[in-house]
């Protein structure tokens, strides 16, 4: 990475100007226009693999990324736990057998290549960004390098826009908040806990396995049951 | 100045060196002072810090006299390193006999620890000064032109070692604070769902009964959220305020 690479991308960004698109759905659209990929989303992720998309560059990405939030699988969440992750062909059994869910879920919509780069400062994780490409095949050297440079600039615009919450170590600030809208899984996982009495992370496990063994979105599953329409037993 | 050359570059070299991975600022402090008094044969050299009140801290001095002098300095409010750092400006005194209506306790101290004369330069980027940095001779000299550029420069690394240390620090506090938050809002999400559940309550009130539990105790809300979620309190002993805050409705 040139400075002067570096500038472009900041540029790219648009990190100076005053217009009405968040920072970090410029983040996204960046990655669109610096590299080959098809669409980008910005993931934060809690310790423990939940969380939430908070900008992608357009809807179809938006749902892609948000369902490892599902799944508790995917790109985001590996480069989370484990750091980048490049699988340039989800056809392969090594996408698979790593993210089988997900995987079937991306290939559906049309996803062919998912690249996840964690969201580091100072040795903390917060989230990822995650790029895909519809057609299948590696990110080049060049596009690795902007791709890195970009979740390092992603990840700066995250925790500045966090720094100005009223409560920045208590309460995520509403423009962060506002993007994950996974509270209600939250709940019910909460409600499934006390109903099955079990610990938080196999109600975690249960609830997935419900909406995943009915075939139904999880939210739907989280709404029926914190409007006790349904009770797990 | 040709001799010197070779080792300064050095010196520079291994100073750019501490600034990457584990940079460790009081090590970082003694390499800068340890090398400037072997380079421009100053007798000692001091360096002083502002702390977040603005106020001057010894950080690191070459010997156990140099460290004694600039604290008694500190405590005496008066002397070269403080108006340096006060005016951002150099201050230059080549003999410390003549020093005694400017200095009238600094400079018979400075004079007791043997030594004739004393510099101070400021630690300043663009327009903050965040220190200074001392030489003592023990004759009556000050540095020639080219050597004071050599302590200027020596000055300004040390300036922006210090500032970027700062700028590390303050990005892990609001990245640990994102971080917190993140894994907090979960918890809580969580937390309001098990009230809910175990005392009939609508996630509303769930959620006000963990705020008020949180305030009466004053624990943080994360806390009794994460505590509720881990099993670590009763959650009955929770769920009683729910029964107050409904009998109350003002509180």
């Amino acid at each position: 990475m040139t400075p002067g690479r570096l500038a472009f991308l900041l540029e790219l960004v648009g990190v100076r100007e005053e217009i009405a698109v968040p920072l970090p759905q410029r983040v996204c659209a960046a990655c669109v226009e610096a590299t080959s990929v098809t669409g980008a989303a910005l993931a934060l992720v809690s310790h423990g693999g939940q969380g939430g998309t908070i900008a992608a560059s357009d809807a179809r990405i938006r749902s892609v990324d948000d369902e490892q939030f599902t799944f508790g699988e995917g790109p985001g969440i590996s480069a989370f736990a484990t750091g980048e992750v490049l699988e340039s062909d989800l056809a392969t059994s090594r996408a698979v057998s790593a993210w089988p869910a997900f995987t079937r879920h991306a290939q559906a919509a049309g996803i062919g290549a998912a690249f996840g780069f964690p969201l580091l400062r100072s040795g903390l994780r917060v989230g990822s960004l995650d790029l895909y490409r519809d057609t299948a095949g590696a990110l080049t050297g060049d596009e690795l390098g902007d791709a890195r440079a970009l979740a390092v600039i992603a990840t700066v615009v995250v925790t500045e826009i966090q720094s100005h919450a009223p409560n920045a170590g208590e309460q995520l600030h509403p423009d962060l908040e506002r993007g994950m809208g996974r509270a209600i899984v939250h709940q019910a996982t909460g409600m499934v806990m006390v109903q099955l009495g079990v610990t938080i992370a196999e109600a975690i496990i249960l609830l997935r396995a419900y909406a995943f063994s009915h075939e139904r979105p999880i939210f739907e599953i989280a709404a029926d049951i914190v409007a006790r329409r349904l009770r797990l037993e | 100045m040709t001799t010197r050359e070779p080792r300064l570059a050095e010196t520079f070299v291994e100073l750019a060196d501490t600034l990457v991975d584990d940079f460790d600022v009081i090590e970082f402090l003694h390499v800068l002072i340890a090398r400037c008094v072997e380079l421009l044969e100053v007798t000692a050299a001091g360096l002083m810090l502002a702390d977040g009140h603005g106020e001057l801290r010894v950080m690191a001095s070459s010997t156990e006299r140099t460290r004694m002098l600039e604290l008694f300095e500190l405590q005496n409010e008066e002397g070269p390193c403080l108006e340096c750092y006060r005016s951002g400006a150099p201050i230059d005194c080549a003999d410390l006999d003549a020093a005694e209506s400017r200095w009238p306790r600094f400079a018979p101290e400075a004079r007791a620890a043997g030594f004739r004369a004393v510099q101070a330069l400021p630690l300043r980027l663009r327009r903050a000064t965040i220190g200074a940095f001392n030489l003592f001779h023990s004759e009556p000299r000050v540095l020639p032109p080219n050597d004071f550029l050599v302590a200027q420069a020596l000055a300004d690394v040390a300036t922006i070692g210090i500032l970027q240390e700062q700028m590390i620090r303050e990005a892990q506090t609001t990245t640990g604070q994102l971080q917190t938050a993140l894994d907090s809002r979960v918890a809580i999400e969580q937390a309001k769902g098990v009230l809910a559940e175990r005392s009939k309550l609508d996630m509303d009130a769930a959620f006000e009964t963990l705020r008020v539990f949180a305030r009466n105790g004053q624990h943080k809300l994360s806390e009794v959220a994460r505590a509720v979620v881990n099993g670590t309190i009763d959650i009955d002993d929770v769920a009683k305020v729910a029964v107050r805050t409904r009998n109350e409705p003002t509180a």
